[in-house]
């Protein structure tokens, strides 16, 4: 009973500090990502929104807020005594998929990059890919590793039957 | 022509029985993994109801039998109310099955005994698979298979189709079922309704025109519920309109129901002696669904995963695209340069492998595209999606339901038209065919591509996104016109099962993406080839003395002809002759212009040749990305609208209504930018 009540608080508290987190990032991202657009689209120097240390961007600014959205809503839930596991799952679970993508893009940047040789890829860097997963990376997956139980069911037993 | 009772039968000596049975079940039963595990056959599987709409065949032998097995798409009752209900109904009654499998969903078994009381009061002779056992363990129920087959007669097999459990044991209980008498059940009504089907039943018998084999009682019961098409089965068998009239003046409402109550009353008897229900707890599903269908959440994670999808396309298949491209181009260079014969050189590099290249380049993104909606569909988040539009259509007066053939038309629009079957209303379903045409299908991907990657670099991905989108809402402003002038009236009500979250399996994935994208496949080794063969013919015609794709052949002849009508949208008439190829199928519109504007040999090719042309830049590249997304369908398109209306002049509403729609979205387009001085 005890330690129920304590898991429950503890993810309260990290839904809360997660959700926070994701939240200001989130309003950083899209309003320096539209003033990036803005910039882009007049020609201006742009480099001054690249103060936060992910690449600015309406999109991913709106992915990431909606991840801090519905840890917010499970923090809320949880304050009202019910269970928040499926918040916490789909937020964390959303954001896995995205880091699985960025992941990917990566790869996919680094083989265009060198193996291919594309023009496109003049000037790009390794980094300029890690940035988004470095940022987006650390609270989901302290998410994934102290609610684990949660977010993934264990492999299911293969039952025997008999007519 | 109808169930009667059999003789036992026996096994010829050292011979084959060949024989059929149907694969019947409520929807979403995995009717159709289970055809696959018995077929060894691809078909294709959903976790949402509806995927089957038509009848499959698939064959499978063992011991002596040789079985024709028929995959019926899923229906409550034997009373159909949608056409893909009225398929697999007409095939239980009229093709008569020697047996019929009903797959039966474990976790649900009351609402699936429904049929099976149904099948059984036919006369048909059954065997239930009881599928998905191990999430009727996982809710911690149970059922006592032995006493549930003895207290409804017939055999039953527990199973787990997905992970092929229960096929053996399903064999053994056909074999037995076949050889074995089965009788049909008959429930007992109340005095006043026996009474009645005792008197229909002698004056059935007294009709020598119908067949002796016919199960007359449940023919009554049908007179009695006041079955609709009872009067078509009369007058099938040549009964005097008059006889008709008085057996059809026994029907009443008030029977149909209290033949349902008895129904019903039978199956809570008989579940509350077998069923041992688990301890009631919240699942993992309904904690997920608790945020996935949240009325605020829902739409913007639906959203974000489409736009994740798109991501991922995008970003997949660009080093395969590059791969190919290099191929192509190889292989163009090398006809081109070894072919002595300049027309015939031409012919091949520029037309064939030109026009091919620039439509097989965009293979990986379309299978990309396809896996992606697989992984979504089988791990039944689609499902979800669906439920989670149908606020949004409700509150804009339309059918939830009608958003499952709109997600099925991304991959493409055939089968999703074909899909608006399980509609069972006829105006939902005009509605839901005549909009479908907007979900923007793979074929026009490869435009989409292109165009936006070449002029929109890093938002590709948003572009084409952004597209998806406004295909979405033109086909819910459309339906919602429709709603209000052509197909006035309610909607039926939405009711749809979500089922429960699976692991996605890749093989099924893989199957269902390889499905999906070797149509793409097939059309480029056929239709498209014979296409951008033609394209290149009038690219180079006249012979002599005109520039391949210039000005004064004949195809320029057929663009300028219709060029004044596409200049406000910027297009030349280059861009109009690959739109009106694209009739044919759409991947031409891309094949077309990569044997028109030259460079056709590559995709690099295509991108340099484009760059440098004048009569291509970023605002006519949207307004011909948001015409291709909604201008008239193709041919095939055209050819189900037909069928599943059954009208040609919908069918010609439907090419003309869009095209105008699209001229318009194009001309607003390109015309609000060009004010705006886009800086496109």
């Amino acid at each position: 009973m005890e330690k129920s009540k304590n898991t429950s608080n503890n993810m309260k508290t990290s839904l809360l500090a997660g959700s926070l987190i994701f939240l200001v990032a989130a309003i950083a991202e899209i309003i320096l990502g539209a003033f990036k657009m803005y910039a882009d689209s007049k020609e201006l120097e742009e480099h001054w929104v690249n103060i936060i240390p992910f690449p600015p961007g309406i999109f991913p600014g709106l992915v990431v807020l909606l991840i801090g959205l519905i840890w917010i809503v499970g923090y809320f839930v949880t304050r009202k005594g019910q269970n928040a596991n499926g918040h916490l799952s789909v937020g964390t679970i959303i954001a896995l998929g995205f880091i699985f993508l960025f992941i990917l893009i990566l790869l996919i940047d680094i083989f265009n990059a060198y193996a291919l040789g594309l023009e496109d890829y003049d000037g790009w860097t390794i980094l300029a890919s890690l940035r988004w997963i470095i940022f987006l990376s650390p609270i989901p997956m302290f998410f994934t590793m102290k609610y684990r139980e949660f977010i993934f069911t264990r492999k299911k037993k293969t039952i025997m039957l008999q007519s | 022509m109808a169930y009667k009772t059999k003789n036992v039968k026996e096994i010829p000596n050292g011979g084959k029985i060949s024989t059929n049975i149907a694969l019947a079940g409520n929807p979403n039963t995995g009717k159709s993994t289970l055809f696959n595990a018995l077929t060894g056959l691809k078909q294709k599987i959903g976790n949402w109801s509806g995927v089957t709409v038509e009848k499959k065949e698939g064959k499978r032998s063992f011991n002596n039998f040789e079985l024709s097995i028929t995959d019926l798409p899923g229906t409550y009752s034997l009373s159909a109310s949608s056409l893909d209900e009225q398929i697999a109904r007409d095939f239980i009654i009229y093709d008569t099955p020697e047996i019929v499998v009903q797959i039966v969903d474990a976790s649900n078994l009351e609402r699936n005994l429904y049929l099976t009381m149904m099948l059984r009061e036919l006369g048909a002779r059954v065997v239930i698979a009881l599928n998905m056992m191990d999430l009727l363990e996982k809710d911690g129920s149970s059922i006592n298979v032995q006493k549930l087959s003895t207290e409804i007669g017939i055999p039953i097999v527990p199973m787990i189709a997905n992970k092929k459990i229960g096929i053996d044991d399903l064999e053994n209980a056909i074999e037995s079922v076949y050889l074995e008498d089965q009788k049909p059940m008959e429930i007992k009504y109340s005095k006043e309704i026996e009474e009645v089907l005792s008197t229909i039943q002698k004056m059935l018998l007294s009709i020598p025109s119908i067949p002796s084999s016919f199960n007359l009682r449940w023919l009554a019961i049908q007179i009695l519920q006041n079955k609709s098409d009872i009067t078509t089965l009369l007058e099938s068998w040549n009964v005097k309109s008059k006889v008709i009239g008085e057996l059809t003046s026994f029907g009443k409402e008030d029977y149909e129901a209290e033949i349902i109550d008895s129904k019903y009353e039978y199956i809570s008897k008989v579940t509350s002696k077998v069923w041992k229900k688990g301890e009631t707890k919240v699942t993992r599903s309904d904690l997920i669904d608790k945020v996935v269908t949240h009325k605020w959440l829902g739409i913007p994670i639906f959203l974000l995963v489409m736009w994740g999808s798109f991501q991922f396309v995008f970003a997949v298949s660009v080093p395969f695209m590059e791969l190919i491209d290099m191929l192509f181009g190889w292989l163009s260079g090398l006809l081109v340069d070894n072919i002595r014969i300049e027309w015939l050189g031409s012919l091949l590099g520029d037309g064939i492998v030109g026009g091919l290249g620039a439509v097989l380049i965009f293979v990986p993104p379309i299978f990309t595209m396809f896996f992606i909606l697989s992984i979504l569909e089988d791990s039944g988040y689609l499902a979800r999606a669906a439920f989670v539009m149908d606020k949004l259509m409700v509150k804009l007066g339309l059918h939830g339901h009608s958003f499952i053939p709109m997600l099925l038309g991304f991959g493409c629009n055939v089968p999703a038209i074909m899909s608006t079957r399980s509609l069972k209303n006829n105006k939902d379903r005009m509605i839901t065919i005549l909009i479908n045409p907007f979900m923007s299908c793979g074929a026009r991907m490869p435009v989409f591509i292109l165009f936006a990657g070449l002029f929109f670099g890093a938002s590709a991905g948003t572009v084409i996104f952004a597209l998806y989108v406004l295909g979405i809402v033109v086909a819910v402003l459309t339906a919602i016109l429709l709603r209000k002038t052509f197909f006035k009236g309610e909607s039926a009500p939405f009711i749809m099962e979500l089922p429960p979250y699976h692991s996605p399996k890749l093989r099924s994935a893989t199957i269902a993406m390889w499905d999906k994208g070797k149509m793409y496949l097939k059309k480029a080794g056929t239709i498209i080839l014979i296409g951008v063969v033609f394209v290149w013919f009038l690219a180079a015609m006249p012979f002599g003395g005109v520039e391949y794709g210039g000005p004064d052949t004949w195809l320029a002849a057929v663009g300028t002809f219709f060029e004044p009508i596409f200049r406000p949208l910027g297009f030349d008439w280059r861009i109009v002759v690959a739109l009106i190829v694209g009739f044919v199928a759409k991947e031409l519109v891309v094949g077309s212009l990569g044997t028109i504007v030259g460079g056709g040999e590559s995709d690099e090719g295509i991108k340099s040749a484009i760059l440098a042309d004048e009569g291509f830049y970023a605002l006519n590249s949207l307004s011909l990305m948001v015409f291709t997304l909604l201008y008239f369908p193709c041919a095939a398109v055209v050819g189900v609208i037909k069928k599943e209306t059954g009208s040609w002049r919908w069918t010609i509403f439907a090419i003309v209504y869009s095209t105008v729609i699209a001229w318009l979205f194009a001309f607003a387009v390109f015309q609000i930018g060009s004010l705006m001085g886009s800086g496109l």
